[in-house]
């Protein structure tokens, strides 16, 4: 299994008015094409900020980078902007959280997917309006003719969800990256959008990053995960996998705490505290204060990711050495 | 939009009625006698103080001189000035369109220099460009108008002769020349404003979701600054340009007393020293029209660009 997207010791930072935010401290992620992984974790623990840093989002004179991302071989991190122009909505996209503000409200829906082809295909307005027209139909908003003149304002979130997905995969890009794209929308809507993720993934052979805070997505649409936690990826497995046997407490933690009709217990499990403010590079594995595991080696050095298995790596000392599970 | 357009305009008559009576009672309520100001201070007996009265119908009551000047309006006369005992009309006629034309000229010359500005700013925020170039228009503005004006009047006029020293031409052509001394001290006032309108809402908008949805489909930054962010950062610069172009036809006094334009802010500061009450109440009436059809084609501009205005009305 070639990668497709490599990510190795991706470090971030950003320059901010209350100081240096050491935003990631280690990302290590790989993906093949075709795939559908998970990125998961608590919300401000580094995922959109991998995304962001994927596409090239983040703000050069703002933050730091080092490390690697590679894309089909080439470096991303230092390349040209002329190239990541070229690679950003034709090869890689990207899919935003809250549908509602991600479109231009000035500008109609009919242009703003045309767009795309006139950047990337450069073809005249009306083949725009034509290409624009039949990407409607597949992301499943009929009639075309007649939302291509609506502006964005005149959609429900669920179809402008649909128009940014339409946006987003107009090129037929061989990465799609999925920030929360259903957080913002009720949850009916939510199993439509993502249904439609996973037509599409097939339809057009692409492969989805699916960013979520949502155990219960990744449940239902990705083929592996990887959790975050303080700007680290702390355990990595197959869907099928983390819900059997996770290895990292946080993980456990964050499947224990999926609401589930009908359960037994009568209170949600919760994690108690927060993530921390990453102001600092810490020293030591960032989930300790939280984990009710935690020991002496978990405070005084950084754990190292290790192999649990084929296919399922994770970064908690303690768990690694209780291979018996009886914790 | 034609149906949005006429229920706006429908919507000022009422504006203007209410906003006539004011004028009327606050020009009668300020304390002077115009009667004593024609006169020069001359003790006068009270018959031809009657007498005087009579002619220029102060002898009537308030809501007599108040329907009177409303209906010789509609007959297109705006009443005869006490001091210069000319028709109010033809005393605005000769002055109105200089003021309005230069007005229009310094705004149009703040537009095109702010707009860029703001622009080149937003896009280098915080950055040497960004910071030189705001310190710049804050120069700008601290500058007195009159001063600006006659420093250009030194250097272009009288050095250089490029520009008339002063006065108006006589007509639309000659003003662009005549003009453009004065237009570039007023504009120079306005740009600060506008441009730094322009940055703060520029900066707003290429920070929006959409911006970046924009760059994530690979629009160049170019592409996204012009065609995307601008026009969304469009109407609260129209606000502002919209308010000092209103408040610029009084307020251009200064630099047209420097360039000896004579215009229609001068007569009107005249007219309420000298207690002439057919100039004061109409020329600030029609500075109320202009005002009110300014807002009248901003409110149209505003549908123009955002489609939620439009479609919403």
């Amino acid at each position: 299994m070639s990668a497709m997207l490599e990510i190795r010791d991706l470090k971030v930072d950003l320059m901010t008015q209350r100081g240096i935010v050491y935003a990631l401290q280690g990302v290590n992620l790989a993906l093949a094409k075709g795939e559908l992984p998970g990125l998961a974790g608590g919300s401000g623990c580094g995922q959109a900020l991998t995304a962001k840093a994927i596409m090239r989002l983040l703000p050069r004179d703002r933050s730091r980078f080092s490390g690697s991302i590679r894309f089909e071989g080439t470096e991303l991190l230092d390349a040209k902007e002329k190239y990541i122009n070229k690679l950003r909505g034709d090869r890689i996209s990207m899919i935003f959280q809250d549908p509602m503000v991600s479109l231009n409200p000035l500008m109609t829906i009919g242009d703003q997917i045309g767009e795309i082809y006139r950047i990337h295909n450069h073809v005249s307005k009306a083949e725009a309006r034509k290409r624009a027209a039949e990407m409607l139909e597949l992301v499943g908003i009929p009639p075309a003719d007649k939302r291509m003149k609506q502006y964005p304002f005149e959609l429900s979130g669920g179809l402008q969800q649909r128009v940014m997905i339409a946006i987003a995969c107009a090129c037929k890009p061989e990465l799609l990256i999925a920030d929360e794209p259903t957080t913002a929308l009720d949850v009916t809507i939510q199993a439509q959008i993502l249904d439609l993720l996973k037509t599409l993934r097939k339809e057009l052979n692409m492969s989805i990053l699916l960013i979520t805070h949502n155990f219960g997505i990744v449940a239902e649409v990705c083929d592996r995960v990887s959790v975050m936690y303080a700007g680290r990826v702390i355990e990595t497995a197959d869907t099928r996998d983390i819900f059997r046997n996770a290895k990292h407490p946080y993980s456990r933690a964050l499947i224990a705490s999926i609401p589930r009709a009908g359960g037994e217990s009568e209170y949600l499990p919760t994690i108690p505290g927060a993530p921390p403010r990453l102001f600092e590079r810490i020293n030591g594995c960032a989930y300790a204060p939280r984990c009710p595991y935690a020991c002496d080696v978990c405070r005084s050095s950084v754990p190292e990711t290790n192999a649990v298995s084929e296919n399922h790596t994770a970064a908690c000392p303690v768990m690694m050495n209780d291979m018996a599970g009886n914790i | 939009m034609s149906k949005y357009i006429f229920k706006r305009i429908l919507s000022l008559i009422p504006i203007v009625i209410i906003v006539s009576v004011l004028i009327f009672a606050m020009v009668r309520i300020t304390p002077s006698d115009p009667v004593a100001v024609m006169m020069k201070g001359k003790k006068i007996t009270p018959e031809t103080r009657a007498s005087i009265e009579a002619q220029f119908d102060l002898d009537k009551s308030y809501p007599e001189q108040y329907i009177c000047w409303i209906r010789n309006i509609f007959k297109g006369d705006f009443g005869t000035s006490f001091h210069y005992k000319q028709p109010v009309l033809s005393l605005v006629s000769s002055r109105l369109p200089n003021t309005l034309q230069l007005v229009m000229m310094a705004s149009l010359l703040a537009l095109l220099i702010a707009l860029p500005l703001g622009i080149v700013c937003a896009v280098n925020m915080n950055r040497m460009a960004d910071r030189v170039l705001s310190l710049l228009t804050l120069i700008f503005v601290s500058a007195p108008t009159f001063l600006v004006g006659i420093l250009l009047m030194l250097g272009f006029a009288v050095k250089l002769g490029w520009f008339p020293v002063y006065g108006a031409g006589h007509n639309f052509v000659e003003n662009l020349h005549a003009l453009f001394l004065p237009a570039v001290a007023l504009a120079l006032n306005m740009v600060a404003l506008i441009a730094r309108i322009t940055r703060s809402n520029m900066i707003e908008q290429l920070n929006a979701p959409y911006a970046q949805t924009a760059i994530a489909k690979g629009v160049p930054l170019r592409k996204v600054v012009m065609g995307h962010c601008f026009k969304n950062a469009l109407i609260p610069v129209i606000t502002v340009t919209s308010i000092q172009f209103g408040g610029m036809i009084v307020g251009a006094v200064l630099v047209e007393n420097v360039f000896a334009l004579g215009g229609v802010g001068a007569l009107l500061i005249d007219a309420i020293k000298q207690a002439d009450y057919p100039v004061t109440q109409s020329i600030t009436l029609m500075m109320v029209v202009v005002f009110l059809t300014i807002n009248l084609i901003v409110d149209v501009l505003y549908a123009a660009i955002d489609p939620r205005i439009r479609l919403d009305a």
